[in-house]
């Protein structure tokens, strides 16, 4: 099959372009295992991978212009594919982007808002089950921003909505929301974050990785808990 | 009794091991001996190189530690709270590293027992520095007795939990000492710690590789290397150091996307050899921990967070290829690991495993995979691959997720090195092979308490900028070297990766072991020298962070396959065939492997000897 890569070394390259490579398909293959195939038999390509797994989110970058995790991402299917950087990142070379400053603010949206601290008591005693669930789900996001690169209304760029914050940082809220130890108002948050400008159009599942994730349901949970307090578009 | 090595010199000599592709090694990555490189000046018969400019960043800290996995995050948070300015390197991006990158990290505890002073699921430990082992835990205390709440505090949502909403302790088994028990706490979310290292302002370099120490006088100054997106020489000062860098597995084959490890591919040794190269031992090389994995599709091979597999905890569902599930009434198992994988071992070699050279993980329904970390991929697999796993039987391989080759320790967790700690260094695990980083949480801070302690009473000792300069000099000529008949980095680390993959399974043998040896040894006389990158540029260059890590996994690889080959004895998790008894009179003792006038030598003392 053909792997056309957007290749770009900024000390180098004036401006980014494709280039084709040919890889001997495999059955149950994925994308980061052709982009290995190209790295060791035809010339480097730069690209970032740690776990194999849709847990480190390294792997980010779009496939047939739709974001994915290359290590689960499957080829064969088709005869060619065309692989960009992740969109909504600088680009340092090839398909690595830094999303550092994504990370940052997912840092901090996550943090527990609580005091005073847990005790042992405090954690030893029981949860409500379906709450519990909820966060134990929420734990297996990757924070690899590939919701936010499939999101229409974070795309809509400028001219855009510029309060919506995105899925990533809506799936942090959320997190929080339903976390039984923190103490903060995180329906305000999502509220003024822009719940309300999602569309609800649930592409952030379609791609993501962590299938036990439901966005959409968990922004119908905190729409229902928007509206119950009067905040509401 | 295995009778069947195959050792032609074309293919591998494991019999069943290593089949065509599909499977999680596959001889079709290893074909190709590319010798055409682009952009390579290829002609000329001597070494030419350019350097560039030697312009660095210097930075000054107090304690510096490098690796921002589950002990390096744990260790930074103690040493801030201590007062101690802190500095963190991590090779990956935004402090996404090793298996905390993977966001996953149990966290053992368990009651103070003194008949078991280690207390954690490995029990038998013959190799581990007994005083370590007190001294870890008489610092320990409080963290045992509020482990629950220290790491909620850090951020975990709710913690482990059962369907009723109450706290899941996974109980590993009955202690010794009647009325105590040797708990696990899993999902510990190690994201939330580097939540709260950003929280804490501590300081942090990601996307940065150490590639050597900074030492003088028998002192560690800090450490130095390479900022990957730029190219950037990086300096760091400190007072104190911590090595942690986690397990470098990633000697141990190749099967298209990963070696045959849960490794993380950042996890290549460059700190451990660094001390090596500066006078610390590496001890413990020969040992490896495992879990098994799916072996096919090879594509998500023998990573934990895509894959199936089992350990010593669900042994139950683990069955030889007459359908004998012949470990499920050994007492007390789960808490086994080192006998979980003689056990295995002694079943491929009596010709009961499974034809690609593991066993079978039986799985007639979801709930048979307790893990949720494993139970979670059933839906994974069936969308990308359209696999569906439940009701049927899966072949399941070993894979190394720990190994030894660390510098030895002492009671502070200090190495040979003054002011460099290492929280998994050798004495800590014996045969376990490594750490294990379930022993993060207790080690890391033990280790960063120990640092800053000795940080406040260090001699300042002024860099040599003659040395930095030659570090400096030492890492651009792998990047802009050329030579003829160049060999690039990935085709010297497949043969690497290959050498050891023949020879320190869990099953080995003098032979195969001295052909690795030799095999190595000619790798680092002829391979390296002529190894090249294709491409020069100082931004985000693979190829020349790999030529840089190939040089520190050739020792690793030459540390272990030599400890291996001196050990004539079966021990921890591997059975050899021409050794198959531990050997407690002769190899109740810890193998060290020493840089001594440029040479590798091996030597052998006591598990209680002090670092």
């Amino acid at each position: 099959m053909r792997i056309s890569i957007e290749k770009y070394d900024p000390s180098t390259d004036a401006a980014p372009r494709f280039v084709d490579y040919t890889v001997p398909a495999e059955e149950h293959m994925t994308m980061l295992q052709a982009l290995q195939y190209i790295d060791e038999n035809v010339e480097p390509v730069a690209f970032d991978y740690s776990c194999r797994g849709r847990a480190c989110g390294r792997c980010a970058m779009m496939i047939n212009g739709k974001p994915a995790l290359a290590c689960v991402a499957p080829v064969g299917a088709e005869d060619s594919y065309t692989v960009e950087p992740l969109s909504g990142h600088p680009v340092i070379r090839d398909l690595v982007v830094d999303k550092s400053a994504l990370h940052g603010r997912l840092g901090k949206a996550y943090k527990r808002i609580r005091y005073p601290q847990l005790t042992q008591a405090d954690v030893l005693a029981p949860v409500d089950p379906i709450q519990g669930e909820h966060v134990h789900f929420l734990e297996f996001c990757a924070r690899c921003g590939v919701c936010n690169a499939g999101c229409p209304v974070v795309n809509d760029g400028a001219g855009g909505n510029s309060r919506y914050v995105g899925p990533a940082q809506m799936m942090a809220t959320a997190f929080r929301f339903y976390d039984p130890y923190d103490q903060a108002d995180r329906v305000l948050e999502a509220v003024q974050n822009g719940l309300w400008d999602c569309i609800m159009c649930g592409n952030c599942d379609k791609v993501c990785n962590a299938l036990e994730i439901n966005h959409v349901a968990i922004y119908e949970d905190l729409r229902a808990a928007a509206t119950a307090r009067g905040l509401t578009a | 009794m295995q009778g069947d090595i195959d050792n032609s010199s074309t293919g591998y000599s494991r019999r069943d091991f290593l089949k065509g592709t599909g499977l999680i090694i596959g001889s079709a990555a290893l074909a190709t001996s590319i010798v055409n490189v682009a952009g390579c000046k290829a002609s000329s018969s001597e070494v030419s190189t350019t350097t560039g400019s030697g312009t660095y960043e210097v930075y000054d800290t107090d304690i510096l530690i490098v690796g921002n996995g589950l002990a390096g995050t744990q260790a930074a948070i103690e040493a801030h709270k201590l007062g101690a300015k802190v500095t963190v390197i991590e090779k990956g991006p935004f402090g996404f590293g090793g298996g905390a990158g993977m966001n996953w990290g149990g966290a053992f505890y368990y009651t103070t027992d003194p008949a078991d002073p280690y207390g954690d699921a490995h029990y038998g430990l013959s190799l581990a520095n007994p005083k370590i082992l007190k001294a870890l835990l008489d610092n320990s205390q409080d963290l045992l007795t509020n482990l629950e709440a220290f790491a909620m505090n850090q951020g975990i949502g709710v913690g482990p939990r059962l369907e009723d909403g109450s706290f899941a302790h996974f109980v590993v088994r009955p202690s010794p000492t009647e009325g105590s028990t040797i708990r696990l706490m899993f999902d510990f979310f190690d994201r939330h710690a580097m939540d709260a290292e950003s929280d804490h302002g501590i300081t942090m370099f990601d996307q940065t590789m150490i590639t050597d120490l900074i030492v003088q006088e028998g002192q560690c100054l800090g450490a130095m290397g390479v900022h990957i997106p730029t190219g950037t020489f990086r300096v760091f000062r400190s007072k104190a150091t911590l090595a942690t860098t986690g397990g470098s597995s990633w000697i141990y084959g190749w099967g298209g996307t990963s070696a045959v490890t849960l490794n993380s591919p950042d996890n290549t040794g460059e700190v451990d050899v660094a001390a090596y190269r500066h006078g610390c031992a590496l001890q413990d090389s020969e040992f490896f921990a495992l879990d098994l994995i799916q072996l096919a599709p090879r594509s998500i091979a023998a990573a934990f967070p895509s894959g199936i597999g089992a350990d010593a905890s669900t042994y139950k569902t683990v069955c030889d290829s007459d359908g004998d599930y012949w470990m499920a009434d050994i007492e007390h198992m789960e808490g086994q690991r080192a006998r979980f994988a003689q056990e295995i071992a002694l079943k491929i070699a009596e010709g009961k495993g499974g034809p690609n050279g593991g066993v079978f993980l039986d799985i007639p329904s979801e709930d048979v995979l307790t893990h949720y970390y494993y139970r979670r991929n059933i839906a994974l697999w069936k969308k990308i691959f359209g696999i569906d796993v439940v009701g049927s039987k899966i072949e399941v391989g070993p894979e190394y997720y720990e190994h030894g080759a660390v510098p030895p320790v002492d009671e502070k967790l200090m190495t040979e090195i003054s002011g460099l700690f290492e929280p998994r260094g050798g004495g800590v695990a014996g045969e376990l092979g490594g750490g294990n980083v379930m022993i993060a949480m207790k080690n890391g801070p033990y280790a960063a308490r120990n640092a800053v302690e000795y940080a406040r009473t260090a001699k300042g000792v002024d860099v040599d900028w003659d040395t930095i300069a030659g570090e400096y000099s030492r890492i651009h000529e792998l990047r802009t070297r050329s030579v003829e008949g160049g060999l690039r980095p990935l085709q010297v680390r497949r043969k690497i990766q290959e050498a050891c993959y023949k020879a320190l399974g869990i099953i080995r043998n003098g032979k195969d072991m001295q052909a690795c040896v030799s095999e190595l040894e000619r790798i680092r006389d002829e391979d390296l020298p002529k190894q090249i990158c294709a491409d020069g540029t100082l931004v985000f260059n693979n190829e020349w962070k790999q030529a840089i890590e190939n040089h520190s996994l050739m020792v690793i690889a030459e540390a272990s396959a030599k400890s291996a080959l001196m050990r004539e004895g079966s021990r921890g998790q591997f059975l050899r065939t021409d050794f198959p008894e531990q050997d407690d009179t002769n190899w109740s003792v810890n193998i060290l492997a020493r840089e001594v006038d440029g040479t590798m030598r091996l030597e052998t003392r006591s598990p209680a000897t002090e670092a």
